[in-house]
């Protein structure tokens, strides 16, 4: 065996079936021994792709991602993905091709450091020096991947480790470690905490689902009565029709959740990190509330807000312990009346589509197998405000690098991991273009993704804030000579439909959600459209712009 | 303010890199970096003054505690107790 056969038996001995990648000279070792391998390789046609949509079969399964490339070019083309899983907390394990050792340090073709590049967005990276050292690595990498706050790990093979001859064997995984839960005298304190408190709000991120803790924090809802604000990731912690949940809170989030939070007296931090598109101003963020900061990862807790008590270790067994508030009925009212007062509409002027009511519209008459993925922009907040999301797991977003291109192949990892979903990918007529090459892939694998494009003709996010912030110098942002895209689907072999006029909603809604194979539907929106409220960059989130 | 970590480094490749990266990506200013291996053992005792006007050093010692190729970190003293070691040394 050589050191690529190496690798490859132990990824089949850490459980992965499938790998995402692009062949290249250095990492020619490693897919020859894939020839002879169980594993499904999956042909990506840029490897940002590769990275991106091993990202969304993480995020969908709850399994590590698996992503392969060669030396140079390769490896910087993973980066962007690396470092969307690393800011997201993803489960990932990237292997790299690299020039072979003697060659190492001479600048020699398609040589360069990937391990130095990516060293400040990997959770930990290895460059395999040795073939000894391959079933110990991969091992490790695996375990760092997945264990604790996840992450990507980084493994950067030379040539000739890979062809060097060993006969050695994977290392099996031990068991998994038991992750204890916080120590009683916090609990204890915690505990104090939230029967003090007659104003309390759950602010639930991204860590929830990451801990697998979702059940626990719907039992603790059911339990405590707490009104649930949820950060962009943890949208689906609770499902978002539950009627504890005031929905996301932040830059836009709802009236009512950052309300709440304003007001609250005790802020319950549930797997979240005080992001700055959550908090606004930091200092003016939850400005009367304690803090109650439960999270597995210890560097989070006080990091940017300090924590009145910290509740470190496994999340489930945390909530597990926490007592019920008393005496807050005044305060569910509240927060109801201001949830009720506030409520989304849909009832826009005018003939052609809202895309607001289009995306609720498509969520609500989907079935429970509906998996969102989004790119980034107006239109990823629109999913965000107005789609019904009922697990986390259910909705893929790039939520802390905020990587434009990220939907479709997130939307090809989670349809590969999770066959059964009805994998929807909503992007914008910017976003697509920036991983259109993918559609090969969904044409090659015949795999059953729905794509909704949201054409508004312009780069919109960024639009709306010349407009708002830069006194509408809207500099670089018009897309009015795109490509025509349902021909560009068709070119790729993917049926493609237009959608114009409001009346057409029903039956595109209808094709999209019943078409066994991929089909792309070319909205097109006003280019005028914004996303309301808004909180202004630089203030507290009491400050909600809305629509003039 | 100044603040001087002692760490217990596992010397396995680049991570020396990634603790300095660290240091400098989260705020701190680097004012001296000490390395010495007393035995070749694989372990490196690591010595850094870092500087920062107001992040935390209890985050940052966090942060770098969980790097895999760190085994220990600890505070030794601030600006305020080495003057008072001098202090006590002069006297
Ligand atoms: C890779 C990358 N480049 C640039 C940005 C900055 N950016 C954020 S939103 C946005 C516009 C996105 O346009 P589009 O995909 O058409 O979505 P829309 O906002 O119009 O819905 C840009 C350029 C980014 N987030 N990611």
């Amino acid at each position: 065996m050589n050191g690529a056969q190496l690798i490859v038996a132990c990824l089949e001995t850490e459980g992965t079936e499938i790998v995402f990648g692009y062949p290249g000279g250095a990492i020619m070792p490693v897919y020859d021994a894939l020839y002879d391998s169980s594993l499904k390789h999956v042909l990506v046609r840029h490897e940002q792709g590769a990275a991106l949509a091993a990202d969304g079969f993480a995020r969908a399964t709850g399994k590590v991602g698996v992503c392969i490339a060669t030396s140079g070019p390769g490896g910087t083309n993973l980066v962007t993905g690396i470092a969307n899983a690393f800011a997201d907390s993803v489960p990932m394990v990237a292997i790299t091709g690299q020039v072979a050792t003697p060659l190492m340090g001479t600048d020699s073709f398609q040589e360069v450091d990937i391990f130095g590049i990516t060293m400040p967005v990997v959770k930990h990276s290895f460059l395999l020096r040795d073939v000894a050292d391959i079933p110990r690595v991969m091992r490790e990498a695996f375990r760092i991947a997945a264990e604790g706050r996840p992450g990507p790990v980084l493994i950067d093979v030379p040539k000739d480790v890979a062809a060097a001859q060993t006969d050695l064997h994977p290392l099996l995984a031990g068991p998994q470690q038991q992750v204890a839960g916080a120590d009683a005298a916090s609990i204890r304190k915690a505990g104090e905490l939230v029967r003090a408190a007659r104003r309390p709000v759950l602010y639930a991120g991204g860590g929830i689902v990451i801990a697998q803790a979702v059940e626990a924090f719907r039992q603790y809802v059911e339990l405590s009565g707490i009104p649930v604000v949820t950060t962009l990731k943890g949208l689906g912690s609770v499902p978002t029709r539950h009627e504890r949940c005031l929905g996301m809170l932040g830059m836009h989030g709802t009236r009512a959740a950052n309300q709440a939070v304003q007001d609250a007296d005790l802020l319950v931090c549930v797997g979240a990190r005080f992001d700055d598109r959550a908090t606004g101003k930091l200092d003016g963020f939850a400005p009367k509330a304690k803090v109650l900061h439960m999270d597995a990862d210890p560097s989070e807790v006080g990091k940017l807000r300090a924590a009145d008590v910290g509740l470190l270790g496994d999340l489930s067994k945390n909530l597990a312990q926490l007592p019920a508030p008393v005496d807050i009925e005044a305060w569910q009212a509240q927060c109801e009346r201001d949830k009720v007062e506030h409520q989304n509409r849909y009832d826009a002027p005018g003939t052609g589509v809202y895309a607001p009511a289009l995306l609720r519209q498509l969520s609500e008459e989907a079935d429970e197998r509906l998996l969102l993925t989004c790119d980034v922009g107006q239109h990823q907040m629109w999913v965000a405000q107005h789609c019904e999301i009922s697990s986390p797991d259910r909705h893929l977003t790039s939520g802390g690098l905020g990587t434009m291109g990220f939907g479709l192949p997130a939307a090809i990892g989670a349809q590969l991991g999770t066959p059964d979903a009805c994998v929807v990918c909503v992007t914008g007529d910017g976003s697509i273009m920036m991983n259109v090459q993918e559609l090969a892939t969904i044409k090659r694998y015949n795999l059953p993704v729905k794509i909704v494009l949201l054409d508004n003709s312009c780069l919109g996010m960024v639009r709306q804030w010349q407009d708002l912030f830069f006194d509408g110098r809207q500099s670089e942002v018009d897309l009015s000579d795109n490509p025509d895209f349902v021909r560009v689907a068709e070119s790729f072999g993917i049926p493609a439909f237009r959608v114009d006029r409001r009346d057409q909603v029903d039956d595109a809604i209808q094709t999209i959600l019943n078409s066994d194979g991929p089909v792309l539907a070319h909205v097109q929106i006003d280019p005028a459209a914004n996303v309301w409220p808004l909180v202004p960059p630089g203030m507290t989130n009491s400050t909600m712009m809305d629509e003039a | 303010m100044k603040y001087t970590l002692r760490l217990s480094v596992h010397t396995a490749e680049g991570a020396i890199i990634r603790i300095l990266g660290l240091v400098e990506r989260r705020g701190f200013a680097l004012a001296r970096v000490d390395t010495t291996s007393p035995e070749d053992n694989g372990h490196l005792d690591m010595e850094l003054d870092v500087v920062s006007a107001e992040r935390s050093i209890d985050v940052l010692m966090r942060q770098l505690d969980k790097l895999f190729d760190v085994s220990h970190v600890l505070h030794l003293q601030s600006d305020t107790r080495r003057l008072v070691l001098k202090k006590g040394e002069a006297c």
